[in-house]
C-alpha cells in the first residue's frame, strides 16, 4: 500500500460541505477523492461499486442518517474504513456509530486536521508532503 | 284621638253606669230612674256610634268599612232607642204595649249592619268563601244555642205566653241575630293579632252585653214581666260605651289598614261544631224525657243540620281549590326544577365541551409547536449550520496545513467557530436530535451532561419496556430536562435519582427525585417563586391526558411525578425524527 494514494469517498447531504471537503482532500497528495455522494442510498450505492479506503460519513442525515449508512457499508464494503463526521458531539452517537462499525467520530467543528489526521491512521504520513 | 279623650270618655261612661246602677237598686219604681235608663242608652248608643264614624273617616282600608257600619248599626239602634225614649217619657206609653213597634224597627236593622261591620273588621275573613265560612259558622253557633236555650227556658216559656205570631218572631230575632254577632265577633277574636286585640275586645264584650240585654228582654217580653226599668238595661248602656271605647281605642292604637292576612288558629275550626255537638245531646236528652221534640227544635235541627252540610260543601270546595292550588304549583315547581335541571345538565355539557376543546387545543399547541421546532431545527442544521462548517474549511483551504499567520483571517475562524457552537446549542433546545436513539438514549445523554457540570450526581432507574410515540417521548424528555435544570439551580450538589417506566399498554412515567433543600409547594401545584417551568410541565402534561405531581416540603427534598398515556386521544402525530 505505501506509495499509493488513499481512495476517499465523501457521503454528506450538505452540498457546501461537500464540495468544500473534497477540495481539502483533493489537496491532500496522499488522499484520493473517488466520490462523493449525498443521500445515504447513494453514498452506500457508490461504497459498494467503488469499494473505497476511507468513507468520511455524516452523521445527520435524512433517511436513517449517518447510523444506517455506516451499518450498511459495513457489509458492502467490509475493508473500507469508516469515519463518522457529525456536527454534534454526544457520547451516545459516538458510542452509536462506534458500534455499528465506524473507526473514529470526528466533530466537524473541531480541526478539520483531526479529520485528516484519522483519515491516514495507520500511515507514515512523513513519506508523502503536501503538493 | 289622644289619650286624653279616650281616659275621660272611660271615666264618664263610668260614672253615667254607676248612677244609672245605683238608681235601678236603690229606687227602680222611681219614674226618674226610667227616665236617666231611657236617656243614658240614647246616649250611649249616639255616642258610640259618633265614634265609630269618626274612626271610620280616620282610617283606611278594612277597618273604615267595619267601623263605618258599626257606626251606622249603632246609630240606627240609637234612633230606636230613642223612638222608645219618646214612647216612653213623653207619650206615657207602657213597654207592653210598645212591644212589637215602631222603635223595634231601629234595633232590628241595626242587625244586618252589625253583622256586615263586624265581618269587615280586620283580621276577619278576607275571602269570600272564608267570609262565607265565617257567616255559616256563626249560623251553626247561632243554630246549636237557641236549640239549647229553646229547649231549656225560651221554647216553655215562648209556648206560654200570649202574644201574637209577630210578636214571637220579633222577639226571636232578638236572641238569634245576638247569637250570630257574638260568634263572628269571637271568630274574628280569635284571629287577631295581640297588639291590635284590645279595642276588638272591648268591642266584643259590647256586642256580648247586648246581646245579653237582648235577649233577656226578649225572655222577659214573652213572659210579658218587662218593666222597662230592668238590669238587663244596663247591658245596652254598658254594650254600647264599650262599642264606643272600642272605636276610640281603634283610633289611638291601629295604624294599619288591617290588609294583612292572618292564620287562624286551629280550636277555632271546632268551635262551631262544639255548640252543634252540645244541641244534638240536647235533643237526645230531650227526646228521652219528653218522647218528642217539639216542631220548632225539628226546624232547628233541619236547619242546623242544613248549615252543616252547606259548611262542609263550603269546605270540601275549598279543600278541593286548595288541592287543585297545590297541585298547580307542584306542576309549576316541577317545570321550573325540570327547566333548571336542563339548564345546568346542558351548561355542565357546555363545560365539559369546552375542557375537550381546551385539551385538544393544547394538544394541538404542543405538538405544532414540536413540529415548528423540528422544521426550525432542520433548517438551521441542514442549510446555516453546513454553511458555516463549509466556511471553515474554506478558511482552511486559505491557509492550509501549516496553520494561520494572518490575525484578521484567524479571528474570521474563531467567528465562525463560536457560531457552529452557538446553533449547536440552540439545535439541541429547538429538537433534541438525540431523541432519535430513543427515550432512553436521550435521558442517558441528558444525565451525562448533568453529571459532566459537576452540580449534581445523576443517576437512572431504567425499567422502560417499549418505545413511547414521539410526541410522548419529546414531552418527557423535555420534563425530564426541565426538572434537572430546576434541580441543578435550588438543589446544587444534591443526589438526583430519574426513574423511567412505563410500555405501550400502560403510558410511559417518570420520577425525578433530589436530596436537597426542598421547598413549600403552592396548593396548586403551580410554579413558586424561581420554578416557572412547573407551569409549562403541568400544561405539557395535560395537554396530552396526563398529568405531573410535585412533592416536596422545606428540608425534605423534591420529587416530581410525570405521567403521559402512550397514544394520547385525537394527537397530531408528530411525523417521525
Amino acid at each position: 500500500m505505501h506509495g499509493t494514494r488513499l481512495r476517499v469517498i465523501i457521503v454528506d447531504d450538505s452540498g457546501e460541505v461537500l464540495s468544500a471537503l473534497g477540495r481539502i482532500i483533493d489537496k491532500q497528495v496522499d488522499l484520493e477523492l473517488i466520490g462523493v455522494a449525498s443521500s445515504v442510498d447513494d453514498g452506500v450505492l457508490l461504497v459498494r461499486q467503488l469499494q473505497p479506503d476511507v468513507v468520511v460519513l455524516d452523521v445527520n442525515m435524512p433517511d436513517g442518517g449517518g447510523l444506517r449508512a455506516a451499518k450498511e457499508m459495513v457489509v458492502v464494503a467490509p475493508a473500507a474504513r469508516l469515519i463518522a463526521f457529525s456536527a454534534f458531539d454526544k457520547t451516545l452517537i459516538r458510542r452509536a456509530m462506534t458500534v455499528a462499525g465506524v473507526s473514529a467520530y470526528i466533530s466537524k467543528s473541531g480541526d478539520i486536521r483531526e479529520l485528516l489526521d484519522a483519515i491516514r491512521v495507520g500511515r507514515d504520513i512523513d513519506a508523502f508532503t503536501p503538493r | 284621638m289622644g289619650r286624653r279623650p279616650f281616659r275621660l270618655l272611660v271615666a264618664a261612661v263610668v260614672i253615667v253606669g254607676a248612677i244609672n246602677c245605683v238608681m235601678l237598686v236603690v229606687a227602680p219604681e222611681l219614674r226618674q230612674t226610667t227616665v236617666v235608663d231611657d236617656f243614658s242608652e240614647t246616649l250611649s248608643a249616639l255616642l258610640a256610634a259618633t265614634a265609630c264614624i269618626i274612626t271610620a273617616r280616620r282610617g283606611r282600608g278594612r277597618a273604615r268599612h267595619a267601623w263605618g257600619l258599626i257606626g251606622v248599626a249603632a246609630g240606627l239602634w240609637g234612633l230606636g232607642q230613642a223612638a222608645w225614649t219618646y214612647q216612653e217619657v213623653f207619650l206615657h206609653l207602657t213597654p207592653a204595649t210598645l212591644f212589637p213597634s215602631f222603635p223595634d224597627l231601629g234595633y232590628l236593622l241595626s242587625v244586618p249592619f252589625a253583622i256586615a261591620g263586624l265581618l269587615r273588621l280586620p283580621g276577619a275573613a278576607t275571602t269570600n268563601e272564608a267570609r262565607m265560612r265565617t257567616v255559616l259558622d256563626g249560623l251553626l253557633i247561632a243554630g246549636g244555642l237557641l236549640f239549647i236555650s229553646w229547649d231549656v227556658v225560651l221554647g216553655p216559656v215562648y209556648a206560654s205566653s200570649s202574644t201574637d205570631t209577630f210578636a214571637q218572631i220579633v222577639g226571636l230575632a232578638y236572641p238569634i241575630s245576638d247569637i250570630a254577632m257574638v260568634t263572628i265577633v269571637v271568630l274574628t277574636l280569635s284571629r287577631l293579632h295581640a297588639g291590635q286585640r284590645l279595642p276588638l275586645v272591648l268591642l266584643a264584650f259590647g256586642v256580648l252585653l247586648n246581646a245579653v240585654a237582648d235577649s233577656s228582654f226578649a225572655f222577659l217580653t214573652t213572659l210579658q214581666s218587662y218593666t222597662s226599668v230592668n238590669f238587663p238595661d244596663l247591658g245596652w248602656t254598658m254594650g254600647y260605651a264599650l262599642i264606643g271605647l272600642a272605636a276610640v281605642g281603634a283610633l289611638s292604637t291601629s295604624a294599619h289598614t288591617g290588609d294583612e292576612a292572618i292564620r287562624q288558629p286551629r280550636w277555632t275550626l271546632m268551635l262551631p261544631y262544639l255548640t252543634v255537638a252540645a244541641a244534638g245531646i240536647a235533643a237526645v236528652v230531650t227526646e228521652f224525657i219528653a218522647g218528642s221534640l217539639n216542631r220548632v227544635l225539628e226546624w232547628d235541627l233541619i236547619l242546623t243540620i242544613t248549615v252543616v252540610l252547606a259548611r262542609q260543601y263550603l269546605f270540601a270546595r275549598e279543600t278541593r281549590s286548595l288541592n287543585e292550588q297545590v297541585a298547580r304549583k307542584n306542576e309549576d315547581l316541577d317545570l321550573k326544577v325540570d327547566e333548571r335541571t336542563r339548564a345546568l345538565v346542558e351548561s355542565l355539557e357546555d363545560l365539559h365541551r369546552s375542557n375537550d376543546e381546551r385539551t385538544k387545543l393544547l394538544l394541538r399547541l404542543v405538538t405544532v409547536q414540536e413540529q415548528e421546532r423540528q422544521h426550525m431545527a432542520g433548517i438551521i442544521h441542514d442549510d446555516m449550520l453546513q454553511s458555516m462548517i463549509a466556511a471553515k474549511m474554506r478558511m482552511f483551504l486559505l491557509h492550509g496545513d501549516d496553520g494561520v499567520e494572518d490575525a484578521t483571517a484567524a479571528s474570521i475562524e474563531s467567528s465562525i467557530e463560536g457560531a457552529i457552537v452557538r446553533m449547536r446549542t440552540m439545535l439541541s433546545d429547538l429538537h433534541p436530535h438525540i431523541l432519535e436513539l430513543g427515550l432512553r438514549a436521550a435521558v442517558e445523554q441528558s444525565i451525562s451532561e448533568f453529571n459532566d457540570d459537576e452540580n449534581l450526581v445523576v443517576v437512572l432507574t431504567n425499567e422502560l419496556t417499549g418505545d413511547p410515540s414521539p410526541i410522548v417521548a419529546t414531552t418527557l424528555y423535555r420534563i425530564i430536562r426541565e426538572a434537572l435544570t430546576n434541580a441543578s439551580k435550588h438543589a446544587r450538589g444534591a443526589s438526583v435519582t430519574v426513574f423511567l417506566n412505563g410500555d405501550q399498554g400502560s403510558g410511559f412515567g417518570a420520577r425525578i427525585s433530589d436530596n436537597g433543600p426542598g421547598f413549600a409547594p403552592r396548593t396548586d401545584q403551580r410554579s413558586p417563586q424561581g420554578h416557572l417551568g412547573l407551569s409549562s410541565m403541568h400544561e405539557r402534561a395535560e395537554a396530552l391526558g396526563g398529568w405531573v405531581h410535585l412533592d416536596s416540603a422545606e428540608g425534605a427534598g423534591t420529587a416530581i411525578e410525570v405521567w403521559l398515556p402512550q397514544k394520547p386521544e385525537s394527537v397530531v402525530e408528530m411525523p417521525a425524527a
